[in-house]
């Protein structure tokens, strides 16, 4: 995703926001500003185990300032904020899992979809599931597990094929799309759970 | 051959998770295409709907050993302003056409997929989706 989409997109949300998201939003902006300060002089962390403390801390109140923005019950934007539990989740790939073997037992040309996918879509829901509502959540012919938010004529989808891959694709409104390959990791979630909640936003371009 | 941008086609849906019964909308699924890259598609602009569901039952549905839940209209100008074509193959039917080419890169399969369920209109087979006894996903 481009910078500038990536700044259209953030600005789109803010604006939508109330004053004490607003604040919480500027605090965490101001906390990335000073990270990037940081990055630009290494002396700073010289210590490996000082910097990787750093590190995971950093992730902590990134966490903070992310769920503090993201406070939206109550707001005229839908999320799914009191579940599902980790046990719903079990059980939904339970039966995702039974359809694609269903799938596999009708027309044995369809590829397997590997182990390694069913953990990351797991995981991956049990790290969002706080934030956006409950996909539609389907296999895949392609041995992939497809995740489908839609909204209107607003829509947003993830495939996980299981080799650590988030694979993308978004459609906000007319000339707003985005579409790409991620890797699994904090921000990159951080990033998925925005666009995921772009869908739910109503704003003037 | 090129297909007339208006003409209508009709991709048939043979999964309850192709589609959602609660708003009637079609999923991104149903336009994920095969392993070789042709996505089978039907022109149904001159069927009476009748014929449509012969169609989807004698040739997609029964073949293949699955139920058949409804069908994805589109328009062929639909398929073109993604830059993708309708290309009649007749060795399964006279009106049997693929939606190609498709791109390799994952995301953007994703993509052309995800913009054929937005563009598409689910037609149910039965006149109401509860009759389908707990299609829900």
């Amino acid at each position: 995703m481009r910078k500038v989409d990536l700044q259209q997109q953030a600005v789109e949300l803010i604006k939508q926001l109330s004053t004490e998201k607003l604040k919480a939003v500027v605090d965490y902006l101001t906390y990335l500003q000073n990270q990037e300060d940081c990055e630009a002089a290494p002396e700073s962390a010289s210590d490996p185990e000082i910097a990787l403390d750093e590190i995971l801390r950093n992730y902590d109140r990134a966490w903070e300032g992310l769920e503090k923005a993201l406070q939206l019950k109550g707001n005229s934007i839908h999320t799914d904020l009191d579940g599902p539990t980790p046990k719903d989740i079990e059980k939904i790939l339970q039966k995702v899992r039974a359809e694609a073997e269903e799938e596999r037992r009708l027309d044995q040309e369809l590829d397997a979809i590997p182990e390694t996918a069913y953990e990351d879509v797991e995981r991956f829901l049990k790290t969002v599931n706080k934030f956006v509502p409950l996909p539609d959540i389907m296999p895949l012919d392609n041995g992939e597990i497809c995740l489908e938010w839609r909204e209107g004529q607003k829509i947003f989808t993830l495939s996980f094929g299981g080799d650590g891959h988030i694979v993308f694709a978004g459609i906000f409104g007319a000339g707003n799309q985005a579409r790409g390959i991620l890797t699994f990791s904090m921000p990159h979630l951080i990033a998925v759970i925005g666009m995921i909640t772009g869908l739910y936003l109503h704003y003037d371009n | 051959m090129t297909i007339d941008p208006n003409e209508r086609i009709s991709r048939f849906i043979l999964s309850r998770n192709e589609f959602r019964p609660s708003d009637q909308t079609v999923k991104a699924k149903a336009f994920v295409p095969p392993k070789n890259k042709r996505l089978s598609v039907y022109r149904t602009s001159t069927l009476s709907e009748s014929a449509i569901w012969s169609i989807g039952n004698e040739f997609v549905a029964e073949p293949r050993g699955k139920t058949l839940y409804g069908r994805a209209d589109l328009l062929a100008k639909d398929v073109y302003a993604l830059q993708q074509k309708v290309e009649p193959e007749t060795s399964i039917h006279p009106l049997h056409a693929d939606i190609i080419p498709w791109p390799d890169g994952r995301d953007d399969i994703l993509f052309l997929a995800t913009q054929l369920a937005l563009r598409s209109k689910f037609v149910s087979r039965t006149p109401s989706p509860d009759a389908l006894g707990g299609a829900e996903e």
